[in-house]
């Protein structure tokens, strides 16, 4: 058999095939090459190769299909079938030949990108988005495989290219999608992830191809009907569907309460072991769901009716009251911004807060907030009336503040009988056993550096400073350091209810959440100073998380053994009671909506408050910001 | 005695559910014009696919050239030259391209004697595939099966789409070719006035089966058309051999196979008076091996 000869009639079979798919995939970079020229730029493309350049694996389906389809016409397959060819060598060379021209073509926009940028671009560019080419032609070489396969056994090239590429789709999507104990086999490491995934591509590739020689060999010939291969697809779409809302979307709804809200952003608080909603009402969960109560009262309220709220001072017509001691001039800026400390004395209810004083001052067309004065004040919660009845601000944590300033921190948490809060680098504890007469324990000025986002060394040990004050145990002020200076959004999120700090067995983690992977880090041991710990484990997002949304720019709390990570619109509950492994228990997203709060009620199950986004206006009633109360089952 | 060129024994194929052979029994002399015959749908092409090693038999085993067609398939399309029906070619190819293509995959191809058949043919030699005329493309495939001289050729109903002259001037080339070079050629067709006068052997193959398998003149001899007026009572269902009884009127049209004096005797005392007797040509023999009543319900009532 003459190899050149075949290689030669590859070739000339597809050369129209290959000037279309060429025509196709270089229009766009050449039009942006064109743009950056006129622009002043120099003929160079980057982005739209790029984006070019992910069209190659479509495009190498359709080449795997025009390869063959001469072929493979019934009439035409039985002419050059009956000759003394050697059908795995012709096969082998077709599909050579094909798969080596759609390589060629996917890289025509590298090439061209990479040299307009070198040779015609005025200024630097960053060649980073070529850096996925690779991915791209492994991609290409699956989807080429697989639809050359499809081909020879369908033998029709547009139904062949459709079931290549649903196939191909579905082996990228497979490995994210099937149940979850696998994924988090998976995925355990990153490692796992893209082995895997070059596993699987070319794992595929490879059955397509030795697939595609039997099927030629014998002459196996799939006979198919569109109608048919539409419910298939059909089908197929459902089930990956089903797949997919079984790992993104597995988490039970109990329960959704409608609330009508005059306010900004919802809250779920803490109150004896209660859960209270917008500091007005208990959150009550049974058989029939949720219902809210107000507090103190034992009849069912609906939301909207008001209770008193110490400190934002909202009056029953949804009015914000004037604090009668605010220094005129000034503005005030409270801590929990989206809630309150509760705590419950002899019946009574007080809330605890951090109000800061600011006025605004203009520097270079920038308005700056300035702090000057800062109060820990409590609250005496009272039903029906509208201004908050018991202000206590003789403890002045003024001195907090040395000087005025641009920033303002505040960090605030109620251990049992005492409160410590810190604003900035200073820190006091206070006996708030009676919250009508605080008492200052401790006060510790300019000891604590400003907090920034930690990403600690997974290589190594590293350290975080253990907080000086006095008049709490050991563990809570371990507890309070790492929130304190690892709460990656410490500042805009609140740690005063919350903690990433699990206490398990004796032995103490931390969760750090970033935009690619959950790790812990174990404190190994502490000094009077410092708090020594190391990386253990890590758990990255699968590509599904991702596009869902991953959770690491919102709320992150431990509580009994499961870790809760909200995103804008996601939540994720993860087991971490394993000191090696952190497993996934459940996902939850709900699409258009703003996770507001989230609260882990006694029964285990979540309460979370999520606000739907869109039309909101506080003047007209039908287009009212709309808040819902959602009950989810706990995955644990 | 010299082996044959083919030899099918037993051959069972099915696609599914569907019996398309059920034990095809068949062998080919060397040199001979086999003539095989067979309404559309009888299995002619599936015998042919099996004889090439293009689909595995279910059962029995076919011989070509001695070589076995499942083991060494590749070795008989080396010594086999085969045209399919209607056959399609690579359009975009000029004809000396896929001259040059096909030639590829015989290591024994006669450049010269394919030049040869090019001018035969008169075959243009640069014209694209798909700008030949039908006539033109049945040379083609007949040339690019026919390049590396095989001894042994396979037409599969070569003729099939072709106008009732470009039919003649095919099987003129066919036999101009192949019958001086002591070629062995299977003939598959269900036109049987274009096998008539080039096959010297016949076998007639019906719903999988192969119903007779003789020379062509042999059968020609053997096979008669009985014209009589039947007695009452008379029963055509007990002569051996009966083929078909028509009737037509008060008359009745007999086919025999295998006529001798005995069955001609049996007829005759059917008869009220007398009885003539034709000879037939190959179609009207293949139509009453296909289609013949082979003389049920065939008992004359006096009226």
């Amino acid at each position: 058999m003459r190899i050149a000869g075949i290689i030669h009639q590859q070739i000339c079979q597809l050369r129209w095939h290959l000037l279309a798919c060429l025509g196709l995939i270089m229009v766009l970079p050449v039009e942006e090459g064109v743009v950056n020229l006129r622009a002043g730029s120099g003929f160079y493309s980057l982005s739209m190769a790029v984006v070019a350049a992910t069209f190659g694996p479509l495009l190498a389906g359709l080449i795997a299909c025009a390869n063959v389809q001469g072929d493979l016409d019934e009439k035409r397959y039985i002419f050059w079938r009956s000759k003394p060819a050697n059908i795995k060598l012709l096969m082998t060379l077709k599909y050579f030949v094909g798969l080596i021209a759609s390589l060629l073509v996917l890289a025509c926009p590298v090439v061209f990108a990479i040299a307009t940028v070198v040779l015609f671009a005025k200024e630097r560019i960053e060649r980073e988005p070529m850096y996925s080419a690779p991915f791209l032609a492994l991609i290409a070489i699956m989807t080429y495989s697989l639809c050359f396969a499809c081909n020879v056994l369908v033998r029709k090239s547009a139904r062949a290219w459709l079931i290549g590429m649903l196939l191909a789709g579905l082996l990228l999507v497979l490995p994210f999608v099937l149940p979850l104990n696998y994924r988090d086999f998976v995925t355990d490491t990153m490692r796992w992830t893209w082995s895997a995934y070059l596993a699987i591509v070319l794992g595929a590739s490879a059955a397509a191809f030795v697939f595609s020689l039997y099927a030629t060999q014998h002459d196996w010939h799939l006979r198919t009907n569109l109608k048919g291969l539409l419910w298939v697809g059909a089908g197929l779409l459902f089930v990956l569907m089903m797949l997919f809302s079984s790992q993104v979307a597995n988490i039970k709804v109990l329960d959704e309460k409608q609330i009508d809200s005059t306010r900004g952003w919802c809250t779920l608080d803490n109150l004896d072991n209660r859960t209270i909603f917008q500091g007005q009402s208990y959150v009550d969960v049974d058989k029939g769901g949720i219902s809210l109560r107000q507090i103190g009262s034992f009849s069912n309220h609906e939301s909207g009716v008001s209770s008193v709220h110490g400190s934002l001072g909202i009056d029953s017509a949804g009015r914000r009251a004037a604090y009668s001691s605010r220094p005129i001039g000034y503005r005030t800026q409270n801590y929990p911004r989206n809630g309150h400390l509760y705590k419950s004395v002899d019946g009574q209810i007080y809330s605890f807060s951090i109000v800061a004083y600011y006025q605004i001052e203009r520097e270079d067309r920038l308005q700056k907030r300035i702090y000057e004065k800062v109060y820990l004040r409590s609250y005496k919660v009272i039903e029906k009336n509208g201004m908050p009845v018991n202000e206590l601000d003789e403890l002045d944590i003024s001195d907090c503040l040395t000087k005025r300033t641009d920033i303002f921190l505040p960090v605030m948490r109620l251990i049992d009988n005492v409160i410590v809060a810190c604003v900035n680098q200073s820190c006091i504890v206070v006996d708030a056993t009676d919250p009508g007469e605080l008492k200052r324990i401790d006060t510790k000025l300019d000891v604590l550096k400003i907090p920034q986002p930690h990403y600690p060394d997974r290589q190594k040990e590293f350290s975080i400073p253990l907080v000086p004050v006095e008049g709490i145990g050991t563990e809570e002020r371990i507890r309070f350091s790492i929130d304190l200076n690892c709460g990656s959004h410490y500042g805009t999120i609140d740690i005063c209810e919350s903690s990433i700090v699990a206490v398990h067995d004796g032995k103490i983690a931390f969760f750090l959440v970033s935009e690619r992977d959950i790790a812990r880090f174990d404190v190994v041991r502490w000094d009077q100073e410092n708090i020594y710990c190391k990386f253990s484990s890590a758990r990255p997002f699968t590509i599904l998380e991702g596009i869902a949304g991953t959770p690491d720019r919102g709320q992150a709390f431990v509580e009994r053994g499961s870790l809760y990570c909200c995103g804008y619109d996601t939540l994720l509950v993860f087991d971490i009671r394993s000191e090696s492994r952190i497993r996934k228990l459940g996902h939850f997203v709900r699409m258009d909506y703003r996770i507001e709060d989230i609260a882990v009620l006694n029964d285990g199950n979540i309460l979370l408050c999520t606000e739907w986004e869109r039309n909101f206006s506080r003047s007209d009633p039908a287009k009212r910001k709309k808040s819902y109360l959602c009950l989810l089952k706990n995955p644990g | 005695m010299t082996e044959p060129a083919i030899k099918i024994e037993g051959l069972h194929f099915s696609y599914g559910r569907k019996n398309v052979l059920k034990g095809v029994e068949l062998e080919v002399p060397k040199g001979s014009i086999f003539g095989f015959l067979g309404r559309n749908g009888s299995g002619k092409t599936t015998t042919i696919k099996t004889l090439l090693g293009l689909q595995k038999p279910q059962g029995g085993r076919c011989l070509v050239g001695g070589l076995d067609s499942v083991t060494q398939n590749l070795e008989i399309r080396q010594r086999v030259g085969f045209m399919a029906e209607d056959q399609q070619m690579y359009g975009w190819m000029t004809v000396s391209r896929i001259i040059k293509w096909v030639a590829g995959f015989y290591p024994n191809w006669d450049y010269k004697f394919a030049d040869e058949l090019l001018d035969v043919l008169r075959l243009p030699k640069n014209i694209r595939v798909k700008a030949l005329s039908k006539g033109q493309n049945s040379s083609l495939a007949l040339l690019l099966a026919l390049g590396h001289r095989p001894d042994i050729v396979i037409l599969d109903d070569p003729t099939l789409g072709l106008d009732p002259i470009a039919r003649k001037d095919f099987l003129r080339h066919v036999i101009d070719l192949l019958q001086s070079n002591s070629v062995t050629v299977f003939f598959s067709s269900h036109l049987l006035y274009e096998i008539e006068p080039v096959a010297d052997h016949i076998a007639i193959l019906d719903d999988g089966v192969i119903i007779k398998a003789s020379r062509t003149e042999q059968l020609r001899d053997s096979v008669r058309r009985f014209a009589l007026t039947p007695t009452s009572g008379a029963d055509f269902g007990n002569v051996p051999g009966i083929l078909d009884v028509l009737k037509v009127g008060a008359n009745v049209s007999v086919t025999l196979e295998d006529c001798d004096q005995a069955k001609r005797g049996s007829l005759k005392s059917m008869s009220l008076n007398g009885m003539t007797e034709t000879a037939l040509n190959l179609d009207e023999i293949f139509e009453a091996y296909v289609i013949g009543n082979r003389g049920r319900d065939s008992i004359v009532h006096s009226s």
